[in-house]
């Protein structure tokens, strides 16, 4: 490299550029061969600079990723170009590793690069902002508590009093068991964010807790007049491996949410069915549907379509969070399809014990 | 009143006197003898003035907490088949799995049962 041409001088720029970046950098060619590894990348792994070895920094993350197979995705042209992981465990410390393709300025694909940022700060403020919720949920269970009780010994009067008192009482009560349930969501979202769900999978029968789930809503289903079914679609469907409790709260998030969004007169049906693997759970509704432009978003904590808002204006957000979550780790998938203004379809799957 | 028993006689430690007011008032309409009292310090002076057949207590008093007092209740040769329910609202699991170590029949968070269920919990231990 001359340094004396424009040319040479950007390369020695662009070098300077690549040495002092915060975060380590390597870059290697087509055939995983490393072609460069800059000064953050040797200090955080304290490999060789010349003589930095794939192989040896897979080694240093304890197999918890196969950066050759990532690599080999990554430089495959045929698959999306970037792949990150989050919390990356080295030394102690926390990492977000990316591995991205490099491409000249001719669109040749000429490589892949691996790039591996300290996030241990970022990780420390997830863990306090999880211990603050934690906190003040259980705080808030306290009064929200004491104001059940001392609303249900009221409910013992409330007979005694004017039509439009009761009314209010009523109202009273139902946003204090609403407020009951956003707490309890709350503290599931910081124990799933904590790591420490808690949950125990056993065998289950579905169809069982199904039915007792229906039973919960039946009396809110006939007061809007919506049928709600449920239909097995085979005998004897074999138990699966779920969290008892964790399951129920999902199923229960979802037919409520197919009771809360569908109009008077709607209909609601569940099914379950074996199909080879695993088990699967449907619940469609003839409800509001979910604008496309919202899909995307469904399952982020906290966030709730403008059309289901406008329904209802009382709800924490975080209930599908909480289930993909679940389903997820119980090695399940949870999805939807929907149409605004005629209806939603949720499918869960777990597979077979 | 049932023909051969007298009035069951329950303890409950609670410092919240809106939780309180509730167990008194609705308990004592159940048909049982009540004492409230506000902190973990008094429970066993309590019992030992009066020896009763169930004792619910919080864990999260402000001066000693529920922990505290059962393990002491349990190393009371008196006290040590007292039938305890624990109530409150910390509901991880290692807060439950202490407190059936130490021998405690039910748990229950406050503001997750009504009145009604918790009534029934009461009277289920009793039986």
């Amino acid at each position: 490299m001359d340094p004396t041409t424009r040319n040479g001088q950007n390369m020695l720029i662009m070098e300077a550029l690549i040495e002092n970046l915060p975060g380590g950098v390597v870059l290697v060619d087509r055939e995983k061969k490393v072609i460069l590894a800059n000064k953050k990348m040797v200090q955080l792994t304290h490999l060789p600079k010349e003589g930095f070895y794939l192989t040896e920094l897979s080694k240093l993350f304890e197999e918890r990723i196969d950066l050759g197979a990532e690599l080999d995705k990554i430089l495959s042209t045929s698959v999306s170009p970037v792949v990150v992981l989050h919390d990356i465990p080295l030394k102690k410390l926390f990492y977000s590793l990316s591995c991205f393709q490099v491409f000249d300025d001719t669109k040749n694909l000429i490589g892949g690069a691996i790039f591996l940022q300290d996030i241990t700060q970022e990780k420390e403020i997830d863990t306090e902002k999880s211990e603050f919720i934690s906190i003040a949920s259980h705080q808030l269970r306290t009064p929200l508590g004491s104001m059940r009780w001392n609303l249900e010994m009221l409910g013992e009067y409330m007979h005694l009093l004017p039509e439009q008192a009761q009314k209010n009482f009523y109202e009273a009560y139902k946003s204090n068991r609403r407020a009951i349930w956003m707490v309890a969501d709350l503290l599931n979202v910081s124990r799933i964010e904590e790591g420490k769900t808690e949950d125990e999978p056993q065998p289950t029968d579905l169809a069982v807790m199904i039915r007792s789930i229906i039973q919960e809503v039946v009396s809110e289903t006939e007061m809007k007049s919506i049928s709600i079914t449920f239909t097995p679609k085979k005998e004897n469907i074999p138990k699966v491996k779920v969290d008892p409790a964790h399951f129920r709260d999902v199923m229960e998030n979802l037919v409520s949410n197919a009771v809360k969004y569908t109009k008077a007169g709607g209909k609601i049906t569940i099914t379950l069915d074996q199909l080879d693997t695993y088990v699967q759970v449907s619940v469609q509704d003839t409800g509001i549907g979910i604008p496309e432009k919202d899909k995307m978003k469904i399952f982020s904590k906290f966030f709730r379509s403008k059309n289901a808002v406008r329904v209802y204006t009382e709800s924490s957000g975080l209930g599908l969070f909480i289930a993909k979550t679940y389903v997820e780790k119980w090695g399940g998938k949870l999805w939807f399809e929907s149409i605004e203004k005629q209806g939603t379809t949720f499918y869960v799957t777990i597979p077979l014990a | 009143m049932t023909t051969n028993n007298e009035k069951k006689y329950i303890l409950i430690a609670e410092d919240d006197t809106a939780y309180g007011n509730v167990y008194k008032t609705k308990l004592e309409n159940e048909g049982f003898d009540v004492t409230v009292v506000e902190n973990g310090e008094l429970v066993l002076g309590e019992m030992e003035r009066r020896k009763p057949d169930l004792l619910i207590l919080d864990l999260m008093m402000s001066d000693k907490n529920g922990f505290e007092v059962l393990q002491e209740l349990r190393s009371n040769d008196k006290f040590k088949e007292m039938k305890v329910i624990v109530a409150s609202n910390l509901s991880q699991h290692a807060d439950v799995e202490k407190v059936s170590a130490l021998q405690a029949i039910d748990y229950f968070v406050k503001s997750d049962v009504s009145v009604t269920e918790m009534v029934e919990k009461i009277k289920k231990a009793l039986a």
